[in-house]
């Protein structure tokens, strides 16, 4: 799990970054979009999974990369920019909710990929996906941010605390009561289904 | 501590030594622990799925063009500011040349040499009423020569003195 961050950060001290990044900072925009593709996936995966939708959080992902441009010297001071991103996704995500808390429901949509042709398994693929949603959905802002970045992306207590600009026992406690919760939801919808 | 209590503990941190302890003797909270280990990774699973490319290439070309175009505007607005910079400038640089500028010393050609010479040109015709003579001096008229240093150019006129009525 600790995989996907382990891999962004390493990649965030190397002197090609260094150097992509110099050149984004100079107006390079194909430089800019080289260090997009790097971190996409970390960014539009994340607000997906915060605020429930791929057209919300293409818009969120949208944001968080403007911004970075505007940043990209602050952000190469701080030498962390996964932890950068992932504080200012979650940021802007919580500003979309409070705008819109009325959010849309979440739909297996086709933006999605099975990379399985059985389709005996593409469906238990989809059912799995609409569970992670909705077990999501179930749960407080807080406590949501907090473990689909713990959980889910795989960030240390600390790293989650830094990103959520609270203390650890907070972060700590918030993840309790997801898991707690989560695991109720997902028990309780295949009882259900049984 | 019951056990709906300890599952806040062991969701918490199932490593923590006195969880540890606590599974090793309640069945029910190892189950609960189990299946919460097999829910995060299920759901870890799930979240680990790719998105179609469409939706990231979508992102980056939106990324991009929001960036052209605040390029673009960039240069319109900084061709902006330097124009209103240029106007601005001159026009102050304009007004301080004026403030700044010497005292103009006008060169007119010298003014043609006038001779000016008057002469009676008749006498002054005497009004009936005033035939008899009086002490007050009469209006005269004066014919009023002036040359020029043109030959050419002579100019005259006819003056009238002031009487004294």
């Amino acid at each position: 799990m600790g995989t996907l961050t382990f891999t962004a950060m390493a990649l965030d001290g190397t002197d090609d970054f260094s150097r992509t990044i110099e050149a984004a900072r100079k107006g390079d925009l194909d430089a800019f979009e080289a260090i997009v593709r790097r971190y996409e996936r970390l960014v539009l995966v994340t607000a997906l999974r915060l605020v429930g939708s791929l057209l919300d959080a293409q818009d969120v992902s949208q944001e968080v990369f403007l911004r970075l441009y505007r940043n990209l010297g602050k952000v190469e001071a701080e030498r962390n920019f996964s932890g950068w991103l992932y504080r200012v996704t979650v940021n802007l995500c919580h500003d979309l909710r409070r705008r819109r808390p009325e959010m849309v429901a979440v739909e297996d949509g086709p933006e999605l990929v099975s990379g399985d042709a059985d389709p005996q398994r593409q469906i238990t693929e989809a059912e799995r996906r609409r569970v992670l949603a909705m077990s999501l959905r179930i749960l407080a802002e807080k406590e949501r941010a907090a473990l689909v970045l713990r959980d889910l992306e795989g960030l240390s207590t600390e790293e989650v605390a830094r990103a959520l600009g609270c203390s650890e026992a907070t972060v700590r406690s918030q993840i309790s009561k997801a898991r707690v919760k989560v695991r109720e939801f997902v028990e309780r919808y295949f009882r259900r289904r049984e | 501590m019951n056990c709906r209590e300890w599952e806040e503990r062991i969701a918490g941190d199932p490593e923590d030594p006195g969880v540890v302890s606590h599974l090793a003797d309640c069945a029910g909270c190892s189950v609960f622990a189990s299946g919460l280990r097999e829910t995060i990774e299920w759901l870890r699973d799930a979240h680990r799925e790719e998105i179609a490319p469409g939706a990231y290439t979508a992102v980056r070309a939106r990324v991009r063009s929001r960036l052209e175009a605040r390029r673009r505007w960039g240069w319109v607005w900084a061709a902006g500011v330097v124009a209103a910079g240029l106007v601005l400038g001159v026009g102050v640089r304009s007004k301080m040349r004026v403030e700044e500028l010497p005292a103009v010393v006008l060169r007119v050609p010298g003014a043609p040499e006038v001779k000016v010479s008057a002469e009676r040109r008749m006498p002054a015709r005497k009004p009936a009423w005033r035939a008899g003579g009086s002490l007050h001096r009469k209006a005269e008229e004066v014919l009023v020569k002036i040359e020029t240093g043109d030959p050419d150019v002579v100019i005259y006129w006819i003056a009238e003195t002031k009487g004294d009525y």
